[in-house]
């Protein structure tokens, strides 16, 4: 149990003596501090200097063999319609137009529908691909094909229907702030296997970061070398990774091993862990300045690589960050969190309707996350990775009507209790569709999941028992799912 | 009358009402000397009064639930007749309390002791009546302080689907419908009783769609008639998916579940598969942890050595942070960690065709990665002798059909990744018949250019 141990050695770090001299207060500060204790930095220990592997980073064997080592989160922010994509619902073509039946509508909460509102029928043209006949529409052209390597979850549903708050709980396990996001749980459980390149990385298109802003890839009280880093897709892709004018390497280097000298020197004075953070930061900075560069940059990749995915270095587009996303796993980085921002189709825009914006979301997408699994799986990577796409929650059936007026264009609400998420990757059914909707689409009537159950299934195909991977914080342990979450195990292999 | 059922139901409760009350009395008499008791008479002739009268209550409520048809007759009549003794033995000593202070010291020892043994007895078959005869029976001497067992004999491949349903049966249905219960006539703890039925018909029936049994397993929990009763415990899902599974495929009593092909599904009802399926990417047996020494020489060599869980010896190598001068003498290193080492990455290596014959010493290996490393048809051979090996991936060597043959004999192979190798599409039907089990990976996926991924969608295009 590493894990265990650097916290007993942290423990036995802090000596009596120590402890008094930092309460300078005496006992006051005593009674003070335990009064205060719920605002206190976390009782964080989990790090280590040195010792095999060293630092924070250092790899860690999971609790049980984890049938995947990466992750590749597909955030789609601002949430797709599964009703134009995956959710054939013959049904509703015949619905579409008709005010939706008080029963749908009693008890529940809309972000923007307001008194009755229409049904709206599909927009799309829906077939059954490959030989698991998994529905997916004519938006999707490229995603069809690879049907039979997907695993959907076709009954999702959250307890949260605004943007910020949906997002955290699907990546923090809250909808509130404050929590460490699915990729620190991760890195913190696992480490990382490149001490090049952080083990979590953040890449973001679109044109607007997620709604929930950089908390849903924050750390939260884990430290916060464990916190996603976000690498920009245009221009330098870490901003100061290079040295400024008239400073060489050698020159670099000397300078950060002064300042982690300072460092360790106040680390062994006052055991803050977030002293540690910064000096495995600054390495890791120095590190990544010779690597990142070249990982990041992709006008080097051949031309058929390109064409798979639909990148170009020349601009600032979601294929570059899918095809980063591979290049990252191979050299090792644990997870990266792809969002892609735009998908919050109300109909009260042309490029923020099903019919027009969706459509093109897709276009943008469709090709490069489908070169993605094609491409993981074409170079072994697939077996050991984890894809996981989705929204923070789903669409309604129903067409929006703000304050009570029809919208411009067609356009669905944000809706919590029923849509589609899918994965690929090793330790999955393959071509397996996992719940079901009404005929509407509007709930679940089987195998429904929630985020916590979609988190515990992440964690477990990396080899964790989510119940056990704990972090001690105000005096309680800690986990991703908090009291939640089962493994979806109709979906393991 | 359903209320008689309802009255009967009591007496479970109303038994320990006498038997409390005349415990009292027996200690009293125990402890203090006659003389005394008798100046407290009147206390305790009202305390054999309330003890009589509950006897008399808990064996009319007796009477009733005995009818009720829950339980054998023949193993009733002793409990019952020793029952309304007690209770007659009672209202005796209550009437002529006077006797029993005035009379011989030995009378008295010896009706105290008849009724304290009708007491006891009365309640020892009472109690095997409602919790089973071996209920209270203690486990032998040596297996006191073992752990506690789950007292079901086990299910393996070879015991019968009888034999198995029969565990079932007994864990969860053997208390109302066994040896020494059977609510609504039905045993379900013998061939000939389960095929016999109960009250309600046969439990067994063609199928299960038509089977009484299945129909009441899986009547909604609030339903009257649902099995087992809302409050005792219910079946799992795979105990039911089993019993529908044995009788669908004509309740055989006989051929056992290999022979009858369990399905993978009900695997969870066999008590020494691990529910777990196995992963052939991890030995079975676990080995000897490798010797913190030599880790940590590896580890100064920036390898990554990791178990590849917690609980197991077993070891992964990484060599993705290698200094390249390290590489040589790293690779002869992992060798002393053969024993242990299954899985192992040397992605983006050069090493020279020594170190690569030096891999084929690492016999226990399960999953080989070598992608983009300067592995060659020369270096092949050496990897001929990894006979344990499940997963190689290949990817962007240049290895050429060549050098797959030479690994002809890996027949554990399950996947082998070939992209970007010198393997040429022709080849690749040729190295599926020399592993015809193998998944062979070989990559080159094309996802077209559609005209519609480069254009943008407007409102007037539709």
């Amino acid at each position: 149990m590493e894990r265990r141990e650097i916290n007993m050695e942290k423990l036995e770090a802090q000596t009596r003596r120590h402890f008094i001299k930092n309460c300078t207060l005496g006992l006051g500060g005593l009674a003070l501090s335990s009064l205060i204790s719920a605002c206190d930095r976390g009782a964080s220990g989990n790090l280590r200097l040195s010792g095999p592997g060293g630092g924070p980073m250092a790899p860690k064997p999971p609790h049980f063999p984890g049938k995947v080592k990466h992750v590749i989160y597909i955030h789609l922010a601002g949430a797709p319609s599964q009703l134009e994509l995956f959710e054939y619902k013959p049904d509703l073509v015949k619905l579409n137009g008709k005010a939706c039946p008080q029963s749908l509508l009693q008890g529940k909460r809309f972000a923007f529908i307001r008194g009755v509102p229409k049904m709206l029928g599909p927009q799309a043209e829906f077939k059954q691909h490959g030989e698991s006949g998994a529905w997916i529409s004519n938006y999707l052209p490229h995603l069809s094909t690879i049907a039979d390597e997907l695993t959907f979850l076709k009954a999702v549903h959250t307890d949260q229907f605004n943007h910020a708050p949906a997002q955290l709980l699907m990546h923090t396990g809250t909808p509130r702030l404050g929590r460490p996001s699915m990729g620190s749980w991760v890195t913190y459980g696992l480490g990382s296997e490149n001490s090049n390149l952080p083990g979590y990385v953040v890449l973001t298109s679109g044109g607007n970061n997620p709604d929930a802003g950089k908390s849903v890839w924050g750390s939260g009280f884990l430290p916060s070398v464990y916190q996603g880093i976000q690498c920009r897709s245009d221009g330098d892709p870490v901003l100061f990774i290079n040295n400024p004018d008239h400073i060489d390497r050698e020159n670099r280097e000397a300078s950060v091993r002064a300042i982690n000298e300072i460092n360790k020197h106040t680390y062994d004075e006052f055991n803050d862990p977030e002293i540690l953070t910064r000096i495995s930061q600054y390495e890791l900075a120095f590190r990544m300045q010779a690597t990142v560069p070249e990982v990041m940059n992709i006008a080097d990749e051949p031309r058929f690589v390109h064409d798979m995915y639909g990148s170009d270095p020349d601009r600032s587009i979601f294929a570059n960050n899918a095809l980063l996303a591979r290049k990252l796993v191979e050299k090792g980085v644990r997870y990266v969190q792809l969002f892609d921002w735009g998908w919050d189709t109300h109909g009260t825009s042309e490029q923020g309707s099903i019919d027009v914006g969706l459509v093109n979301k897709c276009r943008q997408t469709d090709k490069a996350v489908t070169a993605l699994v094609l491409d993981l799986k074409q170079r072994g990577l697939l077996d050991e990775t984890l894809v996981v796409w989705g929204g923070e929650f789903g669409r309604t059936p129903m067409q929006e009507n703000r304050e009570g007026k029809t919208n411009r264009f067609k356009g669905r609400d944000h809706h919590a209790d029923a849509f589609t998420m899918w994965m690929a990757g090793g330790g999955l059914k393959k071509g397996f569709s996992f719940g079901e909707t009404d005929e509407i689409g509007y709930s679940g009537i089987s195998g429904q999941v929630t985020p916590y159950d979609i988190q515990a299934t992440i964690l477990h195909l990396l080899g964790f028992d989510h119940e056990q991977l704990t972090y001690p914080f105000q005096g309680r342990p800690f986990r991703l799912t908090d009291v939640h979450g089962t493994v979806i195990k109709d979906i393991l292999a | 009358m359903q209320i008689i059922n309802y009255l009967g139901k009591f007496h479970p409760l109303a038994v320990h009402l006498p038997i409390g009350i005349l415990s009292l009395f027996l200690l009293l008499a125990l402890f203090i000397p006659r003389a005394q008791l008798q100046k407290s008479g009147a206390l305790i002739r009202l305390v054999l009064l309330i003890s009589a009268l509950s006897a008399t209550g808990s064996s009319v409520s007796g009477w009733l639930i005995a009818n009720s048809g829950a339980y054998d007759t023949k193993a009733v009549t002793g409990h019952q007749v020793m029952g309304i003794a007690l209770t007659l033995v009672n209202w005796g000593i209550w009437y002529k309390t006077v006797f029993l202070f005035e009379c011989k010291i030995g009378v008295y020892r010896m009706t105290l002791g008849i009724l304290a043994a009708l007491m006891i007895l009365t309640g020892h078959a009472g109690g095997s009546l409602t919790h089973g005869a071996d209920f209270l029976t203690p486990p032998p001497v040596p297996v006191w302080f073992s752990p506690e067992s789950e007292n079901q004999r086990s299910v393996t491949w070879e015991s019968s689907a009888f034999e198995a349903a029969s565990v079932i049966f007994r864990q969860k249905c053997a208390g109302c419908h066994g040896k020494n219960k059977q609510k609504g006539k039905l045993r379900l703890d013998a061939k000939e009783y389960l095929l016999k039925g109960g009250k309600s018909g046969n439990p067994i029936a063609k199928d299960a769609a038509s089977s009484l049994l299945i129909k009441r397993l899986l009547l909604p929990l609030d339903d009257e008639d649902h099995m087992p009763p809302k409050e005792k415990k219910q079946l799992s899902k795979t105990e039911i998916d089993f019993l529908v599974w044995w009788i669908d495929n004509g309740t055989d009593f006989e051929n056992t579940l290999r022979a009858m092909n369990l399905p993978d599904s009900l695997k969870g009802i066999l008590t020494t598969e691990k529910v777990t399926p196995v992963n052939p990417l991890i030995p079975e047996r676990n080995v000897e942890a490798a010797h913190p020494s030599v880790v940590g020489v590896l580890n100064s060599f920036d390898l990554i050595v990791l178990p590849v869980a917690e609980n197991t010896n077993h070891l992964s190598v990484q060599f993705v942070n290698i200094a390249p001068e390290n590489l040589g003498k790293a690779v002869r290193e992992v060798l002393k960690i053969e024993e242990q080492l299954i899985w192992l990455n040397l992605d983006h290596q050069h090493l020279d065709p020594e170190t690569w014959r030096t891999v084929g010493g690492l016999s226990n290996l399960r999953k080989l990665s070598v992608k983009d490393s300067n592995l060659n048809d020369e270096g092949m051979s050496g990897l001929s002798s990894l006979s344990q090996l499940r997963h190689l991936n290949l990817v962007g060597t240049d290895v050429s059909l060549s050098g797959i043959e030479q690994i002809g004999a890996l027949k554990n192979l399950k996947k082998l990744h070939i992209y970007q190798t010198q393997i040429a599409s022709d080849d690749v039907e040729n190295i599926r018949s020399l592993f015809p089990e193998t998944d062979i990976e070989f990559g080159y996926y094309e996802v077209p250019i559609l005209k519609s991924d480069t254009t943008v969608l407007r409102m007037e295009d539709r």
